[in-house]
């Protein structure tokens, strides 16, 4: 059973690209309580601004890298404030809807302004392959996805625990009436955090890119990122960490015992095992029913 | 009156391509219907739609074959009404945004099933159905499915239409305003929600059943997540909890992309071949479709059947409100 | 607390729900600085919206203040957002949801008061915690597990940990025991005595009457009367419909008075 320690370690890449998806997922949830679902198509936008932006940063890495974060975050806020704002108070099936509709609209778009052809993009990290003890293979590239993961999602979690304006977000969700009386812009917050899940997405759909071809058509990896997110908590980011571990492993041992086409599904049965028997996930909070 | 009188004209003035649009958007009518019921009335989102649709689809190929068309339907919306009962046993533990991922998971799931049935029973290009002959009658050209379509969605009409004024509907408001008062106040809440499952998805199965008989064409590929969305996006433009809104929705959302394409073809008749316009024309268009239902969703979210009172209650506000208050008014 | 509280004046206020259902009707009221009055009335008498008309609605909320003015130190301050209302110095503690559940004590607090620098930051919280001791020994439980009382506390400090210089409290007392109620009394005639301005919605009449110089009687929407409460007692009719016998006379405690002749309610307090 040699197999299980390599099936770990090669799930741990695509948890990581999981995670970085959900944690997009659980800051907007938290913060608006929007189910966002163009986040795996805000993923695909990132990593076509990584490409836009490194051709014209003459592929300079981190430069590039930098301005991705700031292209995402300003896109974040935008798309916030001009689409979800508006409209809150809402029910959830319209604040759905306009996600949807998100990312049909990105779906669209892409292939416009970049084509349908697959691109490249450019990086210094190595794809060669790396052997640790136990027969595990890896490279500097998921390395550095891996701890780039950890990082962002350690960051996101430091500042919602411990920061004002994370108590902020964390008030503006719970009750925004009341976040306002104490002079909180619910608005803003809210926008931030979408701001954070577009960064998130973009950093998660860069390092897709980076180890694949670039094409319109990888927006699933936010359909599979969902569960991931489920299973652990929605409003938890330890819990889509976790998630996203045991969602990577149980679709690779899926793919190894029952075929390549049974991963998505995988994904799917956990999500309807886990939404029947635990709806809150391992780390969400119970929500109240408040009659 | 108005309706009959539309519906003929139809019939009698349009371009058989024309009636082929029209027949497609009556057959979302009557599942947008089914939808309106669980979603608008009830309040349980769902974007399980087009696994409805598939397995309506799907039940149809089996039988009408073998049983003929109106057992066909029938099996169709028998077995989906069952697919419905099972698949509302989650909503009774599940509320808002979870019920929206647990109909997420039945999307992929029904979808993996029927591509995994389909490549192993050898029809990887789908299944073709013969000719569909209702009793004596010949359902061959547009023009005659046209009139039994006609037919069905106003009995879908009409059975909503009761269903929603006596006290399943009323029941089903309850439960969407707050489920657990109206447990207090005496609601059988699990019966009247499996209810608006069961019913909701027997009307989806039969616009599922119909659709795969009218197209003589059934695959797995067409029940995609963004047809469901559609079929959520017709009931928010229509107007949730509203019969027309269903009706109005569906026909919007199915004309829009024949109408932009239309548009978009005869703008760019004069591209030269290979330009910006002509290579991405589906994208053009899925992106003017996007954009339209955006419009739709942020300036109209409680949906087009409320755009008359609002008209009248804006231009009142604008002419100086309500009697009582413009005295108070003058004081100041 | 340390800052001056400021002078509040309501002119003809009517808010409407919906554009169409009115929920109070031309109101006019005035709180001097460092003064407290109260709102009393039935249910359903406008106390909420009055109070939610100075304070401001949320952009989707189906309320809105149609006419009327509302100042704050002369200066016209409605129809400005809820969180611009909140930095001018106005606090609310809104009736129902009144603290965040799933912070705690400490965060609660710490929200209210991080637009504060760390040392007035410190000097708000020991003020605070010295009007509310009890809060102290919460302050790292989520404020979703305390009770009513403890509730409201945290609320009041919260509201008072920004620095208002406006204090609205919606129902001081509701559901709450008689020794928590006036324990609370004591800590907001505290604050008050501090300089802070207060308006509280009571629906007790004795508690508003023992609070507040100067008493506003709503129903149906409008302002009914307005004046001390040794002014009221001698509009009989009034006195009897709203306040029942609270002021007309008969303490609220059955009738019985202390030998001072004041509500027994008040000496409670006083010993407690």
């Amino acid at each position: 059973m040699a197999a299980l320690p390599e099936a770990l370690a090669g799930s741990l890449v695509l948890a990581s690209l999981y995670a970085l998806i959900g944690a997009g997922f659980v800051m907007v949830y938290r913060s608006s309580k929007v189910l966002n679902f163009a986040q795996g198509h805000l993923a695909l936008l990132g990593a076509y601004l990584f490409y836009a932006l490194s051709v014209l940063l003459h592929r300079d890495f981190l430069w590039t890298l930098a301005a991705l974060g700031v292209v995402s975050v300003a896109i974040g806020a935008v798309l916030y404030l001009v689409f979800l704002s508006p409209l809150a108070g809402e029910g959830p099936i319209i604040l759905i809807m306009i996600t949807i509709i998100i990312g049909a609209l990105i779906v669209a778009i892409v292939p416009m302004v970049w084509g349908t052809q697959p691109h490249t993009l450019a990086s210094p990290l190595s794809q060669a392959g790396i052997h640790l003890p136990g027969g595990i293979v890896t490279s500097e590239l998921d390395l550095v996805t891996i701890a780039t993961a950890v990082v962002v999602i350690a960051g996101f979690w430091c500042l919602i625990r411990f920061t004002t304006s994370g108590i902020a977000m964390r008030a503006a969700a719970e009750n925004p009436l009341l976040a306002s009386y104490r002079g909180v812009n619910v608005a803003l917050t809210a926008g931030v955090s979408w701001a954070f899940a577009v960064f998130a997405a973009s950093v998660a759909g860069t390092a897709y890119g980076l180890r694949a071809t670039l094409t319109p058509s990888i927006t699933g990896l936010g359909f599979a990122a969902f569960p991931a997110v489920v299973v652990g908590g929605l409003d938890s980011l330890p819990g889509a960490m976790v998630g996203a571990v045991l969602l990577a492993v149980g679709q690779n041992l899926a793919a190894t015992y029952l075929g390549g086409d049974w991963t998505d599904v995988t994904a799917y049965l956990v999500l309807l095992v886990v939404l029947l028997v635990r709806p809150h996930g391992l780390f969400g909070r119970k929500e109240l029913v408040r009659v | 009156m108005v309706l009959v009188v539309v519906a003929l004209a139809v019939l009698f003035r349009a371009s058989s391509y024309d009636i082929y649009v029209a027949n497609l958007a009556i057959l979302a009518a009557v599942a947008a219907l089914g939808l309106n019921l669980l979603t608008g009335y009830t309040g349980q989102v769902s974007v399980g739609n087009a696994a409805f649709l598939a397995i309506g689809a799907y039940t149809a190929v089996a039988v009408m074959a073998r049983a003929g068309f109106i057992l066909g339907v029938a099996a169709a919306a028998l077995a989906t009404a069952a697919a419905g009962f099972v698949v509302g046993f989650p909503s009774l533990r599940l509320r808002g945004l979870y019920l929206v991922l647990s109909t997420l998971a039945l999307q992929f799931i029904v979808a993996f099933a029927f591509e995994k049935y389909q490549t192993q029973s050898g029809a990887i290009a789908g299944y073709t159905l013969g000719a569909t002959a209702l009793g004596p009658m010949h359902l061959d050209s547009d023009r005659a499915w046209y009139v039994l379509l006609v037919v069905v969605l106003a009995m879908a009409t009409y059975v909503a239409w009761s269903l929603v004024r006596s006290k399943p509907g009323r029941a089903w408001i309850a439960i969407r305003e707050h489920d657990v008062e109206a447990a207090v106040i005496g609601v059988d809440v699990t019966r009247y929600k499996l209810l608006a499952f069961v019913i909701s998805s027997g009307f989806v199965g039969v616009a599922g059943a119909l659709a795969a008989a009218y197209t003589k064409h059934v695959s797995y590929e067409a029940y995609t997540l963004d047809l469901a969305v559609a079929y959520v996006a017709m009931i928010i433009i229509g107007g949730l909890a509203s019969i027309v809104g269903s009706i109005i929705g569906a026909a919007i959302v199915t004309v829009l992309p024949f109408l932009i394409t239309n548009a978009a073809n005869s703008w760019f008749a004069g591209a030269a071949a290979g330009s910006f316009v002509q290579r991405n024309l589906p994208f053009i268009n899925a992106s003017t479709y996007a954009l339209l239902v955006l419009v739709f969703l942020m300036f109209e979210p409680r949906g087009l059947v409320g755009l008359p009172a609002r008209v009248v209650s804006a231009a009142r506000r604008a002419r100086g409100a309500s009697p009582g208050s413009a005295a108070k008014q003058g004081v100041i | 607390m340390v800052t001056a509280g400021a002078g509040l004046q309501v002119r003809e206020l009517t808010v409407v729900y919906h554009h169409v259902a009115t929920g109070v009707n031309g109101v006019s009221l005035t709180v001097g600085p460092g003064e407290m009055a109260a709102i009393v009335g039935p249910n359903g008498a406008g106390k909420t919206s009055t109070l939610r008309g100075i304070a401001g609605f949320l952009p989707r909320e189906s309320g809105a203040v149609k006419s009327g003015e509302v100042r704050l130190d002369g200066r016209r301050v409605n129809g400005l957002p809820v969180a611009r209302m909140a930095r001018l110095g106005v606090a609310m503690v809104p009736e129902r949801d009144k603290v965040f559940t799933e912070l705690t004590v400490a965060e609660n607090l710490r929200l209210a008061g991080r637009r504060l620098s760390k040392g007035e930051f410190r000097t708000s919280m020991e003020q605070v915690l010295a009007v509310f001791p009890l809060v102290e020994q919460h302050l790292e439980r989520l404020a979703g597990y305390l009770s009513g009382g403890e509730r409201q506390m945290v609320a009041l400090a919260s509201a008072l940990m920004g620095r208002p210089r406006l204090l609205l409290v919606d129902e001081l007392s509701q559901g709450l025991s008689p020794g928590v109620v006036a324990s609370l009394a004591d800590s907001l005639r505290q604050i008050n005595a501090g300089g802070l301005t207060v308006l509280v919605v009571e629906q007790n009449p004795a508690l508003a009457a023992e609070l507040a110089e100067r008493l506003y009687i709503l129903d149906g929407g409008r302002l009914v009367a307005a004046g001390t409460a040794e002014e009221l007692r001698h509009q009989g009719e009034i006195a009897r419909t709203y306040l029942g016998v609270a002021i007309g006379g008969l303490g609220a405690n059955g009738g019985r008075h202390g030998d001072d002749g004041r509500p027994l309610s008040v000496q409670a307090e006083e010993s407690a």
